[in-house]
């Protein structure tokens, strides 16, 4: 899923204060625009990173992931438990789904644990094993430091 | 009735008992008392002659010289309503009623003629102006009748008779029993398929994590997964204490909320631990203090368990959930640590994944055993003993032998 298809799925669009630097996205305040147009040289970061297109794959940020989830009610909640091992990388249960085994097959979704706190994109799959496959997780992050 | 006789046993199903001891009933009867079957035959002798007496007092017997139309007129109404009325108490006891109704027969009987009795005796007078032999024999009759009943139920209050009816509640308890089993059956094999598929799977999980734990990624990092685990074991814990400190307050909580509506209080009805994370003021003790100080003025008028609910409050103090929430934290932390070092091993992400899934496998098993349980036996009889018993009463009042079909 390509960057405009993500954040449509959750209800978004590309504006003019979204701001691309190579594979990646940002979001720029007016005044930061400006900034960048009288400087004249691309910067490497600037602004609030939304996240960047690897292998044709939109890879959200966190900070898109927390805006995101203010709006959309497209989430599944999961036990404390299946937080972590999604956080980890593992696939989701049909046993971990708290809220949201109402979606259908394909359909992406943010993952928040019990607290709302938002872990990362599942699609779902819904076979006799997995409910929803993990797309992406802020554990991603940590995964790829070590 | 359905019954194969092998030799001296009788071999029935459990619907079938109660057919059985109705077919020997009569008999049954008049070994347990002769004297009610004396009484039976009588009855019947005596009620064939009452019929023939109201058929006597009629109208049509009346001499019609000697009344003139008026007064043949009256009377015939009166005599036509005694022989209506007291037909309908004499059928209470024509009616072929089975004998484990008797007693409540006579005593509807002894009953009806009592009202009877009182409330017609203008009309009796009446009849017996111009019936005055017939009615006086139907008198009689009546009281032997009466007299008779009376002597039914007294007999029929008897020990051994009361043990005859409590056997055929209990056969009736047997088959509705055995009945609702039959229609449960079905799904109870179903749920008893799903516990040995579960059963399968859980074995299969087991047996895998066997393997991994044999690998020499898992021996590397098995002390830290062990101290994970027993880290998880001390917050469940934990959260356990600070639960049941809550839960003696949770009516008063709801009852306090239903009226101010506060998000603390009802952060703390939903979750006490969730709850706790999140109140970094431990405002909840202020709610407590308030709710005591509400109750000491009796502003909240509290009528059962006052005083485990007032001790309850006490314990909501800075101190207790301050310690808890420290303990908590503490836990929470070291639980973490321990997790991200496991997170960097694959095998032990596939082995505590497979804890995950066996966890559920096993709540699974005992949810559908719960209703497996209801679904066997939920009259709270025991049916086994129920059925031996019945089944020793059954020959004791019958002298045969009964053995259940399978």
């Amino acid at each position: 899923m390509n960057e405009a298809g993500f954040l449509k799925n959750f209800g978004y669009e590309l504006e003019e204060n979204v701001y691309r630097i190579n594979k990646k996205l940002f979001l720029l305040k007016k005044d930061l625009r400006e900034v960048v147009e009288i400087v004249g040289e691309k910067p490497k970061h600037v602004g609030l990173f939304l996240g960047e297109t690897k292998q044709k794959n939109f890879v959200p940020s966190t900070s898109l992931l927390e805006l995101v989830s203010k709006t959309t009610s497209k989430k599944l909640i999961v036990d404390d438990k299946a937080a972590w091992l999604f956080v980890c990388g593992r696939d989701l249960m049909h046993e971990s789904i708290k809220k949201g085994l109402e979606y259908h097959k394909k359909s992406v979704v943010l993952v928040s644990d019990e607290n709302n706190n938002v872990l990362g994109v599942a699609r779902i799959v819904d076979d006799k094993k997995i409910f929803a496959n993990n797309i992406f997780d802020i554990g991603d992050f940590l995964r790829r430091e070590t | 009735m359905l019954k194969k006789v092998f030799g001296k046993t009788t071999i029935l199903g459990i619907d079938e008992l109660n057919d059985f001891l109705d077919a020997n009933s009569t008999k049954t009867l008049s070994k347990i008392n002769d004297k009610v079957f004396l009484i039976n035959q009588e009855n019947t002798r005596v009620i064939e002659h009452i019929y023939h007496l109201l058929d006597t007092i009629s109208p049509y017997n009346l001499r019609r010289d000697k009344h003139t139309d008026i007064e043949l007129k009256a009377i015939e109404s009166k005599i036509s309503f005694l022989n209506q009325e007291m037909r309908l108490v004499i059928n209470i006891l024509s009616e072929e009623d089975h004998h484990v109704l008797l007693r409540e027969q006579a005593t509807g009987f002894v009953e009806k003629l009592k009202e009877f009795k009182e409330q017609n005796l203008g009309v009796i007078s009446s009849v017996t102006k111009y019936f005055s032999d017939q009615v006086n024999v139907l008198l009689t009759k009546i009281d032997v009748l009466e007299k008779n009943m009376i002597e039914v139920n007294e007999l029929l209050s008897q020990e051994i008779i009361n043990d005859y009816y409590k056997l055929h509640s209990n056969i009736q308890l047997l088959s509705e029993n055995k009945k609702k089993e039959k229609e449960n059956s079905k799904e109870t094999e179903s749920r008893k398929a799903d516990i040995i598929k579960i059963k399968n799977k859980l074995n299969e999980y087991k047996n895998k994590q066997n393997t991994l734990m044999m690998t020499e990624s898992f021996k590397l990092s098995e002390k830290t997964y062990q101290d994970a685990k027993n880290i998880s074991d001390e917050i469940s814990k934990e959260k356990e204490d600070l639960e049941t400190i809550f839960k003696d307050v949770l009516s008063l909580f709801k009852v306090y909320n239903s009226k101010y509506d506060d998000k603390y209080v009802k952060a703390y009805i939903d979750d006490p631990s969730a709850a706790l994370i999140s109140d970094y003021g431990l405002n909840i003790t202020k709610k407590a203090e308030k709710m005591l100080s509400m109750i000491q003025k009796e502003k909240i008028k509290i009528t059962k368990n006052k005083e485990e609910i007032t001790q309850a409050l006490k314990k909501i103090s800075k101190k207790t959930l301050k310690d808890i929430k420290k303990r908590l934290d503490e836990l929470t932390k070291q639980r973490q640590q321990k997790e991200m070092l496991l997170s960097k091993n694959k095998v032990m992400l596939d082995i505590i994944e497979l804890d995950y899934q066996i966890d559920h496998l096993l709540k699974k098993i005992g949810d559908i055993e719960i209703q497996v349980a209801s679904l066997i036996d939920d009259s709270g009889i025991d049916y086994d003993k129920l059925l031996d018993e019945s089944l020793k009463q059954i020959y004791g009042f019958t002298h045969k032998k009964v053995k259940i079909k399978q």
